[in-house]
């Protein structure tokens, strides 16, 4: 096991020495041309949906997202960890609700190539373009991406769902009721360089204001919240920890 | 084999970075500074001043020190959201210590919305020293002393959710409940 990521040590080397930034294309990745925002997000994702609850949809997608490269940095104390985190890179996708009542995810948006930025970030397009249905006829119902460790969600990771919810409504109608929109980053608590196992997520939702952190135990998910974003006005809110 | 490969990535990761290092200034990370909250009250744009806006020698350093740090220019082909001139960038001092928050101005790129985990805050001293600085999606969660239990639920479930009692919602500007989505199946 340990030549193993040696050998995944070696290959990230190689990566960085033939370009540094590879441009290979990743299954599963869009971005725009030339550098251009994408105007909507293609979906579905293939092989992975549809799904009849968001819940099954959520654990899917997390090992599918974490398993991106470099979606995952490892813990901020281990050896290689800075050298990991410069390689990291964020990816973003719609968990979204059909006509057809299932849930589907669209496929990922990419940040930038590690060697050209100190930031972390993905731009999502606010809509999928999902060609099999009319569009306006599909809920908006997650916001999906990665963080590279057991990071909280950022400030402008509440204001991008927020966004969202004034652009597409704080609530989906579903098959099962009204679900809350919300946006969710994924971590792995592993410092494996292949496949990092799903350990947890945060969450926010606008709805009820509430800030959660997930884990997972056995194969069983338990929440925490963590805290609360009270919004002031339509610009101004502070969080509160719990 | 792995002490090796440490090394080599290590050397590769300078030719990797040359951007980023270049105009790195060292970086303290000192966990007891606690940032303040940016977006609790409105800024005073300096657009909006009729008077003079008279800031302090200590904060344009520190301000230039965060701005160089998170966003170094010197190439010519940067993108536009790598640019200075791309973001806003909010200051509040408090005890001493300067804070800066960076956020991408999306209009000034064609862009809708800032990208996610796209910012950045900073602490510096009076003297020039950044003590603090997290990153959009970099911030580690810290667990309180008492925090709360865990309780299995299915993911992604909100322990309150009530669609028959949403409260009003600030953000979308006005007394509304968040109507549902007039655009669902």
């Amino acid at each position: 096991m340990c030549c193993r990521e040696d050998w995944r040590l070696v290959a990230m080397l190689a990566v960085m020495t033939t370009g540094c930034a590879s441009t290979q294309r990743i299954p599963g990745v869009v971005q725009g041309t030339e550098g251009a925002p994408l105007s909507s997000i293609p979906g579905p994702m293939p092989a992975f949906g549809p799904f009849d609850t968001f819940s099954d949809a959520l654990q899917a997608a997390c090992p599918l997202i974490l398993g991106k490269p470099h979606a995952t940095a490892g813990r901020a104390t281990e050896q290689n960890f800075q050298l990991r985190w410069r390689l990291s890179r964020e990816y973003c996708a719609w968990l979204y609700y059909t006509p057809d009542r299932k849930f589907e995810m669209s496929m990922l948006a990419a940040g930038p190539l590690h060697d050209e930025s100190r930031k972390r970030t993905c731009d999502l397009p606010s809509t999928v373009n999902d060609p099999r249905y009319a569009p306006g006829s599909l809920g908006y119902v997650f916001v999906l991406h990665n963080h590279p460790y057991d990071n909280v969600l950022s400030d402008l990771d509440i204001r991008f769902i927020v966004a969202m919810a004034a652009e597409h409504g704080v609530t989906v109608k579903t098959q099962g009721g009204l679900v809350p929109l919300s946006i969710v980053a994924f971590f792995s608590l592993s410092s494996s360089l292949e496949n990092p196992p799903c350990d947890g997520f945060f969450q926010y939702i606008p709805a009820t204001g509430e800030l959660l952190r997930w884990l997972r135990d056995d194969n069983a998910w338990g929440r925490q919240v963590i805290g609360r974003v009270e919004w002031l006005d339509d610009t101004r809110y502070r969080i509160v920890r719990e | 084999m792995k002490r090796y490969a440490s090394l080599l990535l290590g050397l590769a990761a300078i030719g990797c970075t040359r951007a980023i290092v270049a105009a790195s200034v060292p970086v303290e990370d000192d966990p007891s500074i606690h940032f303040p909250g940016f977006f609790e009250q409105a800024p005073l744009q300096v657009a909006d001043a009729r008077q003079p806006f008279l800031m302090e020698g200590v904060v344009f350093r520190a301000l230039t020190l965060a701005a160089n740090d998170f966003l170094p220019e010197g190439r010519t082909d940067l993108p536009c959201t790598e640019r200075q001139a791309s973001h806003v960038f909010r200051v509040i001092q408090r005890e001493g210590i300067i804070f800066v928050r960076i956020d991408e101005d999306p209009a000034t790129c064609g862009q809708a919305h800032p990208g996610l985990d796209s910012g950045a805050r900073y602490a510096i001293s009076r003297d020039g020293r950044i003590l603090r600085r997290v990153l959009d999606g970099m911030e580690p969660y810290t667990a309180p002393v008492d925090a709360g239990v865990f309780e299995k639920a299915e993911p992604g479930v909100s322990p309150s959710f009530d669609p028959r009692r949403l409260a009003p919602l600030p953000f979308l500007g006005s007394s509304d409940a968040g109507t549902p989505d007039a655009q669902t199946p």
